[in-house]
């Protein structure tokens, strides 16, 4: 039970991943959209409290995961990753480990600039950009932390 | 158990037949194409059409994922075999970039075309905004083969998740499915497989 229980939550973990990119390209798809009306607007500030909500828990499920992770045991996922290929520990999931924590921050930060400027993202086109610049980066950023956790997990899996 | 399994096999196959819409779209647009000049009311109803397919398709997207990963848990697998199976990851990921895809067509080129017609007042539509739709209309044409392109790679990587077929075999499907989509985005393919 509890196996099953951890094996949910890691795919969880995969789950809201990929559903914060679908996502914020749904935020980026109504900001390039070009008019946006009242409706857009509630959509967007809609769409980022969404953001934030799937950042959170993408850390959150990751951060039970490692729990499990990094027990001291020999046949843990670290140590078996250890024994086959200490790369896909140090540097990938090692980087997955730090910069995954800039997800829910910057997710804040997006969900922020929407909600604080709200209809001026209608007129004010440096706005725009800059929120889909966030956008844009906050994508290949995913798919980059994805990546460095995906190469661990097909090693030796969580779960 | 096994009945359990089949429904489920069921359920997750269904939708996937449903997620044809970008081969009908493709056609119906085609059609549109050889239809000619026509009242604004023939292109308001095309646009209706497919405007209600994108909502449906979001459902089937979901429908196929959350019954595949019942699959893989009544198969017996451990759910981490969907990001340790190479050909599960990759349905997985060709699913996240047809979600993302629909999107884009869904929150962006749909809406700007809906806006567009929402500005023509007359039976025909006149040339500016004809212009404008235009390129919005090829650009949501190409999304759709290309969705196209991709539901067919699905399908092929959905027949050989246990049991992988020869890698050559895969390359051929892989470029039958290409052509394919080619043809019916550029024709609407009107002898079904040519």
């Amino acid at each position: 039970m509890v196996e099953l229980f951890l094996e949910s939550i890691m795919f969880l973990h995969g789950l809201f991943a990929t559903f914060s990119i679908v996502v914020a390209v749904i935020i980026a798809s109504i900001i390039l959209k070009g008019s946006l009306q009242g409706n857009a607007i509630r959509g967007l500030k809609m769409f980022a409290l969404l953001l934030v909500i799937l950042a959170f828990a993408v850390n959150l499920t990751g951060a039970y995961g490692y729990l499990f992770y990094r027990l001291p045991t020999a046949d843990s996922p670290k140590s078996l990753i250890l024994e086959v290929d200490p790369f896909a520990h140090e540097i990938l999931f090692e980087t997955m480990e730090y910069l995954g924590l800039i997800g829910p921050i910057w997710s804040v930060a997006i969900a922020w600039m929407i909600s604080y400027y709200g209809k001026q993202l209608a007129t004010v086109m440096e706005l725009r950009r800059t929120l889909l610049l966030h956008l844009i980066l906050f994508v290949a950023w995913m798919i980059a932390i994805s990546y460095t956790g995906l190469i661990p997990t097909m090693i030796a899996p969580v779960g | 158990m096994d009945s359990l399994y089949e429904v489920m096999r069921f359920l997750h196959i269904l939708p996937v037949i449903f997620m044809s819409a970008p081969l009908y779209n493709l056609i119906v647009v085609s059609e549109r194409v050889r239809f000619g000049k026509a009242s604004v009311q023939v292109d308001r109803y095309l646009e209706n059409v497919l405007r209600g397919n994108s909502t449906r398709c979001y459902i089937y997207q979901l429908t196929a994922l959350f019954t595949g990963v019942f699959l893989v848990a009544l198969h017996g697998d451990p759910l981490s075999s969907i990001f340790t199976n190479q050909v599960i990851l990759l349905k997985w990921i060709l699913l996240g970039v047809i979600m993302s895809m629909l999107s884009v067509v869904h929150f962006n080129i749909q809406p700007r075309i809906d806006d567009l017609f929402s500005q023509v007042y007359g039976d025909s539509i006149p040339e500016d905004i004809a212009a404008k739709l235009l390129p919005l209309r090829t650009l949501r044409k190409k999304m759709a083969g290309v969705c196209l392109f991709i539901v067919i790679l699905i399908v092929i990587l959905a027949v050989q998740v246990y049991t992988p077929v020869d890698t050559y075999l895969s390359v051929l499907l892989i470029a039958l499915a290409a052509l394919f989509s080619w043809r019916v985005y550029k024709k609407g393919a009107p002898r079904g497989w040519l």
